[in-house]
């Protein structure tokens, strides 16, 4: 309500039902979403039947994010190995830097992959769905009786499910490539071999499993969310403008919560790092 | 078509130069798009310096609406990373080390001279940026670009300096607001959390934080701001191919944007951790 209320209106006589959609409050619009989600996850078994369009998405989607996703791990493992180092040095303790890059992964590795997603990704799908709205082709699609929710819509989902475990897997790895290039070779903190003893005490099998959850679960509502923002693009080019700004905000919100739950629901206070009992 | 055409000016049959294949090539791109984004920047400089000034009360809005943008995703998205990253992997680990008392001085230089440059710059990029290049990017297909040249307006200094401004301004007060943010939840939640009182984590934290910390900070969201503002700026104003060119533009805008952060981050910081080691055994509680 906030947001909506106070844009500024170069042109102060709005049609009635633009104003109306502007006026529409937070709440309103985050029920009409939980609503659309509903909606989306009742036509998924429906798109099924469109699944080479959702696996030409799910190509479009890898081609183009796979490598920046990697070499934005990399960097996060840089980032968080020099934080790890810093804090560590003084102490006197470099050598539990392995434990440092295993645990990243609970948090900071998993946040690299809404980061990426939310803007890349979604975006990409608010501006598609929302240059089509705008040039009525969700209508055309409607008057020869394919409905959106199956072909536009629920492909996409089907090609975000598709791609999660392959984002999981680089993610995993470049994270883990950009901790050795930081701790190894710039900062020369310490020895592959004692970095990698911790690394693997510090993780186990749950561990993968949770990045893999939380980013099926930050990726399938973060995309459903998008897809949400691009059906109601009204008004325009700027109105696609609109709409991706208004949806990278909200999804990037949405993503948090979602990483911040999942982390608590997983882990509660217990770090579960092997030094000290 | 310069080399590649014959007398009459008709192309001649299948013959490609070198010319010609460098024009098309990927690395063209990428260095048209560094060149150009460059030049838009010193040109933006010049004309903000030249007398008149129309941009002040255009920039101040484009700030205040950057600043209403931004401010709930970034209060919400540092308190998830500050309960995530601060309190289970900095304040696991010093409490696994038996260093608890020291998780508020971790948490201050870890977030300053990390975590809040990136988390900041990607808000900012992600939602500020995304809006200036959808802003401009929809203004050049509706041609409303081509109609303000016509009425001898210039572009840079009615659009673009405007928005250059509002970003290096607006970028380090939401950088210090995101550090408040981390502050606040860190002292309401510590204590009960780790075990020791609020005294201990004010003397943590004084001892760990150095002004060098908070001026290098200060740089960095110059610098954040300014590129965010500046690519975005280049990427609307050159949008072309209708409503699928503003939607590859902001794309390209938050990719190139969110690439430059964090290499200017890690960079930085290991230079600058490097130039100064009275910043790196800060760490004394």
């Amino acid at each position: 309500m906030a947001v909506a209320s106070a844009e500024p209106a170069p042109e102060p006589d709005l049609k009635q039902a633009d104003k109306s959609a502007l006026d529409q409050t937070v709440l309103a619009e985050m029920g009409e979403l939980i609503v659309f989600m509903g909606s989306v996850v009742r036509a998924l078994p429906g798109s099924v039947r469109y699944i080479s369009e959702a696996l030409r998405q799910s190509a479009m989607m890898i081609v183009s994010t796979s490598l920046l996703l990697f070499v934005m791990y990399i960097f996060m493992g840089i980032v968080t190995m020099n934080t790890g180092y810093f804090l560590l040095f003084p102490l006197g303790a470099a050598d539990y830097l392995g434990a440092i890059g295993a645990f990243g992964i609970h948090v900071s590795a998993v946040i690299m992959f809404f980061w990426v997603f939310v803007s890349k990704v979604c975006g990409g799908f608010v501006a598609e769905i929302g240059s089509m709205k705008i040039s009525q082709e969700i209508d055309a699609f409607e008057s020869v009786g394919i409905d959106p929710l199956r072909f536009v819509v629920g492909t996409r989902i089907l090609a975000t499910i598709l791609y999660i475990p392959i984002a999981t897997v680089i993610g995993l790895l470049g994270y883990l490539t950009g901790c050795y290039i930081d701790a190894i070779l710039i900062l020369n903190a310490l020895d592959p071999a004692g970095f990698f003893r911790f690394n693997w005490l510090s993780q186990g099998i749950s561990d993968q499993l949770f990045v893999l959850t939380t980013t099926a679960l930050a990726g399938i509502t973060t995309a459903i969310t998008a897809c949400f923002y691009g059906l109601r693009a009204t008004g325009g080019p700027a109105g696609v403008g609109d709409a991706v700004a208004q949806a990278v905000k909200i999804n990037l919100v949405i993503a948090n919560l979602v990483g911040a739950f999942t982390v608590i629901l997983w882990y509660g206070e217990d770090a579960g790092v092997p030094i000290g009992g | 078509m310069g080399v590649g055409a014959n007398v009459e000016g008709k192309p001649r049959a299948s013959h490609k130069t070198m010319s010609d294949a460098v024009a098309e090539s990927g690395i063209y791109s990428i260095l048209e798009t560094a060149g150009g984004v460059s030049s838009l920047f010193f040109n933006a400089v010049r004309q903000m310096l030249k007398p008149p000034f129309p941009w002040v009360r255009e920039s101040i809005v484009e700030a205040s609406t950057i600043m209403r943008r931004c401010l709930v995703p970034l209060a919400v998205a540092i308190t998830v990373f500050m309960v995530g990253f601060g309190f289970f992997v900095l304040g696991g680990i010093t409490k696994i080390l038996g260093a608890s008392d020291r998780e508020a001085g971790a948490v201050i230089i870890g977030f300053l001279r990390e975590a809040n440059v990136w988390i900041t710059g990607m808000i900012f990029a992600g939602v500020a940026g995304s809006a200036m290049t959808a802003d401009l990017g929809a203004r050049k297909v509706r041609e409303e670009l081509d109609a303000m040249s016509v009425l001898g307006l210039d572009l840079t200094k009615t659009l673009v300096v405007p928005k250059l401004v509002a970003g290096v301004v607006i970028c380090p007060i939401l950088g210090y607001f995101s550090l408040l943010i981390v502050e606040i939840v860190n002292f309401s939640l510590a204590p009960e959390a780790f075990g020791f009182t609020r005294g201990v984590m004010v003397e943590s934290t004084k001892g760990s934080l150095l002004s060098l910390d908070v001026l290098g900070a200060f740089i960095r969201y110059v610098i954040i701001g300014a590129l965010v503002a500046v690519v975005a700026c280049y990427k609307g104003l050159n949008a072309g191919g209708g409503t699928e060119g503003v939607g590859k533009a902001v794309n390209q805008t938050i990719v190139l944007t969110f690439f430059a952060i964090w290499m200017l981050d890690a960079f930085f910081n290991l230079g600058y951790l490097s130039l100064f080691p009275q910043a790196q055994a800060s760490f004394k509680g």
